[in-house]
């Protein structure tokens, strides 16, 4: 099997490269320069923050805690029920009703919804004739 | 009510009173014996009637009558003008010879009777001569009457007027019925159309206030005579019995008189021609039974007849 094989790097090559991290590393090292003497002239012109301390770690509590909530909550108590319920108040003698419905009779059949006209028959019994007529006997 | 019930002119015969009078029942017990006065004037049966005695004066000029005979007589004519002469008093020859020359309950025993011989046609009812002033009747030569069902139904109608003084009443002469009034409280009376096709059976119900109603009929009085059929409703023009498609015709009218002798018009001229002559005369009111058991009535049937009231009830 065939192993490819890495090319070597050129001289003009090398000294690209040399020059591209030197560049870079100048650039940072100038950047932190710069950073650090800004930090040091504001420390002198600003007494209030040279004397602030560092908070370094979590706060401590210290005060003891409301009243309102250690108490346990107020719980509200419920209406009775019958209260809401009550039945209305009676008619006053003198109240009229209007359109009163008609009275139902307590062995009224019960109505059923039909989709045609009805027929019904009445219940006429066949009258019993007393003669007959027919041809002379 | 009162009731009686009785044999008479060859029928059986009800009487019906709607009161409850002593005077009431006296008088519907004297029925039967007005019934038997009058057959011994009227019938042709008995040698010793009246009307016996006036045919044997035929052509023998003028004969005094009595009342009863000289009313029968009247209402027979006129049953013949009102018929246009299909029912008349002179077919008697015409029935004698077709067999009909005794009461029914012996012509119609089942037996044959003697065979048939031309009959002669029968005499012009117009030839007839009345005399109301001296009440006589005079026949032509020949002739000779048979009042039958005129007799019959001018009896009943009697009968029942004279009941009708005490109260409403019904009498019912073998199936020609006459009606005085309706019944105390304002019913009519019911009246049952015997079905020619199904005995005892009522083909139809009819309510009756006053009036008459009649049926006539083959369906009963025949007889054999030889190897042919014979019945009682004589057909004028032919001399013979009716040849009609008419088994039984019921007809109701403003007196019996008139029923009866529409009823009889009606057997003669058979389905088409009979339902003309009813049709035409609105006061009259027919039901016939055709020999194949159609049933035809005329719309004016329906002020009679009783029906199941049905109830129309809308629904919305």
């Amino acid at each position: 099997m065939a192993q490819r094989s890495i090319p070597s790097r050129t001289p003009a090559q090398a000294i690209k490269a040399f020059i591209s991290t030197a560049a870079v590393a100048a650039t940072l090292s100038g950047w932190a320069l710069l950073a650090a003497q800004n930090r040091a002239a504001a420390l002198q012109s600003d007494p209030l923050l040279s004397t602030l301390p560092v908070e370094t770690a979590q706060p401590t509590i210290t005060a003891p805690p409301p009243a309102w909530l250690m108490a346990p909550p107020p719980i509200p108590t419920l209406q009775p029920l019958i209260a809401v319920v009550q039945p209305p108040a009676p008619l006053a003698p003198e109240a009229v009703v209007i359109n009163p419905a008609p009275p139902v009779s307590a062995n009224a059949p019960a109505l059923r919804d039909v989709s045609a006209p009805v027929t019904v028959s009445q219940p006429v019994q066949r009258p019993v004739p007393v003669v007959t007529t027919r041809s002379s006997r | 009510m009162q009731s009686i019930t009785f044999r008479a002119m060859g029928c059986q015969m009800h009487a019906f009173l709607d009161s409850e009078t002593d005077d009431a029942t006296a008088l519907i017990q004297s029925v039967p014996r007005w019934f038997a006065e009058w057959e011994r004037i009227l019938s042709r049966f008995r040698t010793d009637s009246e009307l016996s005695a006036l045919n044997r004066q035929a052509g023998k000029g003028w004969v005094r009558v009595s009342p009863t005979l000289w009313e029968v007589v009247n209402d027979a004519l006129v049953a013949a003008r009102l018929s246009d002469g299909l029912v008349t008093p002179t077919v008697l020859p015409v029935m004698e010879m077709v067999g009909y020359d005794r009461d029914f309950a012996q012509v119609g025993n089942g037996e044959s009777v003697a065979a048939p011989v031309a009959a002669p046609p029968p005499g012009d009812w117009r030839a007839i001569r009345l005399d109301p002033g001296r009440r006589a009747v005079m026949l032509p030569p020949g002739m000779r009457l048979d009042l039958g069902g005129i007799a019959k139904g001018w009896a009943a109608e009697r009968a029942a007027r004279r009941l009708a003084r005490y109260g409403p009443a019904l009498v019912d002469a073998g199936g020609d019925i006459a009606v005085r009034g309706a019944r105390v409280g304002g019913e009519p009376w019911v009246v049952g159309v015997d079905d020619p096709l199904r005995p005892g059976e009522h083909l139809a119900i009819l309510l009756l206030s006053s009036g008459g109603v009649a049926t006539s009929g083959r369906d009963l009085r025949r007889w054999r005579q030889g190897d042919v059929e014979r019945h009682h409703i004589i057909d004028p023009r032919t001399g013979a019995p009716a040849q009609t498609d008419i088994l039984a015709a019921t007809v109701v009218a403003p007196s019996l008189h008139e029923a009866e002798v529409a009823a009889k018009v009606v057997m003669i001229l058979g389905r088409l021609a009979g339902m003309q002559w009813l049709n035409a005369r609105p006061w009259l009111a027919g039901l016939l039974v055709t020999e194949t058991n159609d049933i035809l009535h005329t719309a004016t049937l329906d002020r009679y007849i009783w029906r199941e009231r049905v109830l129309e009830v809308s629904h919305e």
